[in-house]
């Protein structure tokens, strides 16, 4: 494939991986914040993002509302379904030190919603095709998918939009003194049942916004939301567990390995790298690559 | 509540971990503006007894009595809002968390319904420990006589009644236990605030302390005055062992 190299191929394959690690690395960012606060890796936040992208689908198809302003109506639903589903589901077992029980009902959740989505909306691929799917961008001479670009910037908003909340705000703060030393928080008077749903409500809101992400760029099916999960986890591996901004970063990386060694090597060894990097970073940076050496008191 | 009301008071308190037993019926109380030393050997239960006040430990037995109410069921994030604030042996300040963050948490969270202006309150709390300098360094940054005293700021945020000290002085230097003696003194002389004092630095201890409680193999041994105590026999074999004839 080395004759079809050129300047403006290897700018594009940078471009697309960059706009696909944007998304895997949001659905990572949910995953952090959930593991701050509850020291689990919430598996089904993958599944959660097909839902939300079925929920566009499902308000398009049916309401005529656009993907992009569906965003008003999937996000705040987002939110508020990840506190509930804390409530209901992760409290009793959040108190007990065992972490084991909240991530089998974790997995359970997983599996519940992709057969009910995949009874809901049967097993068979669902795109969305808008008057802008095929419209393209020129940007110094590349030509960028508009979709793609939309969905970078909704990554970026979306991370940028928690960064803001954990540094800026007071709730943020005690998310985040929570995450790292939860007895010490709850000795301060900080409820770690709320910090538990916010982490849950944010996480499940960064799904429904990356579901509006992937909704509009790519096909999707029920199954998808377990393999987006484990990209997630090498994107949060990659980035350093517990960091927000590592986790975009993660994300970018790991969509630019993917689209490298597509191109290089071949798409069949794409997955086979990405799990391998994975596998490399734990082994030898398993803090993450762009943390700087953590000083432990 | 009359005048003589304990702060605290512990009634008849046993816990155990499987079939080690690590306190067993112990009572003791914190009257109102008293400072309470709680000395012992490693392992003599004086974490666990934090850890039954705090909340973190449900004991087997007894109960556990804050201005007359009892504790039992209390959830730990309550126990704070309620006048209890700690400091721990390990020091756990936010490490990513600035100096004036920290002691904001305690402030906005563990004060209940107490009214008042949250960043006065942090104001205050920084400077009664002397962090007025340092508020804006994030707490990885700080060295570890800092961090302590920085943990006695972010409870004393919580406005508390009754203050927990786990081992302040551990891994301090003279110099800086000479300052958190300071601190610890003012924060019971301005704020009349109770204190619960465990240390393994006996002579500070016994230099500030209204009374000392000793516990040894998770039991009472001893309970009075600093020179009582270390008058009394049985503190002398837990420290010392035996005599020999």
């Amino acid at each position: 494939m080395w004759q079809f190299l050129s300047l403006g191929l290897l700018a594009e394959l940078t471009v697309n991986g960059i706009l696909f690690g944007a998304m895997y690395g949001v659905a990572a960012v949910g995953l952090s914040l959930i593991f701050g606060t509850m020291r689990i890796i919430f598996i089904a936040q993958g599944t959660i993002i097909i839902l939300g992208a079925y929920l566009v689908y499902w308000l398009f198809t049916l309401g005529g509302i656009d993907p992009y302003l569906s965003l008003l109506l999937v996000v705040p639903a987002a939110f508020i379904a990840g506190a509930g589903v804390y409530q209901a589901l992760f409290r009793k077992a959040a108190a007990i030190s065992d972490k084991n029980t909240s991530l089998l009902i974790a997995v359970g959740l997983m599996f519940l919603v992709q057969n009910t989505m995949s009874y809901a909306w049967t097993p068979n691929p669902k795109s969305i095709v808008t008057g802008y799917t095929a419209l393209g961008v020129e940007i110094l001479n590349m030509r960028l998918s508009f979709t793609r670009l939309m969905s970078m910037v909704i990554a970026f908003a979306a991370t940028g939009a928690v960064v803001v909340f954990l540094r800026r705000t007071l709730v943020g703060k005690a998310v985040r003194a929570a995450s790292e030393n939860m007895q010490a928080a709850m000795l301060m008077g900080i409820d770690p049942h709320r910090v538990n749903a916010i982490a849950f409500a944010i996480g499940f809101a960064l799904a429904g916004a990356a579901g509006v992400a992937l909704a509009t760029t790519y096909p999707f099916d029920p199954y998808f939301g377990f393999v987006f999960a484990l990209k997630a986890l090498i994107a949060l591996a990659l980035g350093g567990i517990g960091n927000v901004v590592g986790a975009l970063v993660g994300g970018l990386a790991l969509g630019l390995i993917e689209s490298y060694s597509a191109f290089f090597i071949s798409g069949g060894w794409a997955d086979a790298i990405s799990y391998g990097v994975f596998l490399l970073v734990l082994m030898f940076r398993p803090e993450g690559l762009f943390v700087r050496s953590i000083k432990k008191a | 509540m009359s005048a003589t009301t304990p702060v605290i008071e512990l009634d008849m308190i046993s816990k155990r971990f499987g079939g080690l037993v690590v306190l067993k019926d112990i009572s003791m109380s914190v009257g109102p503006g008293e400072i309470v030393g709680l000395i012992g050997p490693n392992g003599a239960g004086k974490s666990t007894l934090f850890n039954v006040i705090t909340a973190l430990y449900a004991p087997e037995q007894g109960e556990v009595r804050f201005k007359g109410r009892r504790l039992t069921g209390t959830r730990p994030h309550n126990i704070c809002r309620l006048g209890i604030a700690r400091t721990f042996q390990l020091v756990r300040t936010f490490l990513s968390l600035t100096a004036r963050e920290n002691v904001l948490v305690g402030a906005v969270y563990g004060r209940g319904s107490r009214g008042g202006n949250v960043n006065a309150i942090a104001d205050e709390a920084l400077a009664m420990v002397g962090l007025t300098q340092q508020q804006h360094i994030v707490t990885e940054h700080m060295t570890l006589s800092a961090r302590r005293l920085l943990e006695i700021a972010r409870a004393l945020a919580c406005q508390p009644s009754l203050l927990l000290l786990d081992e302040p002085m551990a891994g301090l230097n003279e110099s800086e236990i000479e300052r958190m003696v300071e601190v610890i003194k003012r924060a019971r002389g301005e704020r009349g605030l109770s204190i619960l004092w465990v240390e393994h630095k006996v002579d500070a201890i016994m230099k500030i302390c209204d009374r000392v409680v000793v516990i040894d193999h998770g039991e009472k041994i001893s309970d009075g005055t600093p020179a009582e105590t270390v008058s009394n026999t049985k503190v002398i074999e837990a420290y010392l062992g035996e005599p020999i004839a």
